[in-house]
């Protein structure tokens, strides 16, 4: 379903079906991919990859966590694994490790099975994408924001979360003003999200008195 | 060249971010880097809609577009999944264009 979604938001900013399956093939990150896509029309190569590397840096936790359990392995299967450990893959062989049952075989398996159908979705949606015209026309630009503000509704857990949301959307709504290109979210982003632990630290310092 | 560029770029970031700790094996990441984590998503996707809620295409009514964010926003929050804020948001958009608004 998200790879249908995918592949027609990727027709939408202009990229072509084989673009859009060679970066699922490359990248293989969802959420990083739609982000991407978000701003690709007036984003420059750097804002890109940096955005892409701070959405993916949640991985550095699921790495760490993985990671003893693939002590006994050959070293050339560490980058193998690591280079496919998508989210859900990542989800359901941590689980079967904890409980006992998990093995190299089973993460390998979870991780290629999400490998083969994350692109083939995405190229589903990419050819359906081309059928469609004109965009905006049916509101299909609307297709961004509502899938992302499902996403973002998904991570706002309490007060906190709920109060970096607000500040990184006047910040970036702020600095699209001001910044040229889509640096404003990457700035936005890492200054409201500071501002969680500053929020953290200030209830902490209530709590004591 | 240039969706080359990134998406090598992109694959690139990627790779570094699933394998480092890997490759770091038994080396935990710092508590205050773990709290910090918590709110990059939630920033992030904040800044990414925010201004392109805001932008308003020329052809389109610019109310229908608020009434299907509205309307998607409010599915979202209620029940924290993309399909029903996406459907319900361009149900409304075209109903609202049927009828000329």
């Amino acid at each position: 379903m998200f790879g249908l979604l995918y592949g027609v938001m990727a027709r939408q900013v202009g990229l072509s079906p084989w673009e859009a399956l060679a970066m699922s093939l490359i990248v293989h990150a969802g959420s990083a991919q739609f982000t991407a896509l978000g701003m690709w029309a007036s984003a420059g190569t750097w804002a890109i990859v940096l955005t892409t590397l701070a959405i993916n840096l949640r991985h550095l936790l699921m790495g760490a966590s993985i990671a003893p359990y693939l002590l006994g392995l050959r070293r050339y299967w560490r980058p193998v694994l690591a280079l496919w450990m998508a989210d859900e893959s990542y989800a359901v062989s941590i689980t079967a490790y904890r409980q006992g049952t998990g093995s190299a075989a089973y993460f390998l398996g979870a991780n290629v099975g999400i490998y083969l159908a994350w692109p083939t979705s995405g190229l589903m949606g990419a050819l359906v994408g081309m059928a469609l015209p004109d965009p905006t026309r049916y509101g299909l630009d609307l297709v961004f924001p509502l899938a992302f503000l499902g996403l973002l509704m998904a991570f706002i857990e309490d007060r906190k979360t709920a109060a970096v949301a607000v500040v990184a959307g006047l910040l970036a709504i702020a600095g699209s003003q001001m910044l040229s290109g889509q640096w404003h979210i990457l700035i936005a982003g890492l200054l409201a999200s500071l501002g969680g632990i500053a929020l953290e630290e200030v209830e902490r310092a209530w709590g004591r008195r | 060249m240039g969706t080359a560029l990134r998406i090598a770029g992109m694959a690139l970031a990627t790779f570094f971010t699933r394998y480092a700790m890997i490759a770091l094996v038994g080396r935990e990441p710092p508590v205050l880097f773990r709290r910090w984590l918590r709110y990059v998503p939630v920033a992030l996707l904040a800044a990414l809609i925010a201004p392109a809620a805001l932008a308003s295409p020329p052809e389109t009514s610019i109310h229908g577009r608020w009434v299907a964010l509205g309307v998607g926003a409010l599915l979202a929050w209620r029940t924290k999944q993309v399909l029903p804020s996406l459907v319900s948001g361009l149900v409304t958009f075209w109903a609202l264009s049927i009828f000329g608004i």
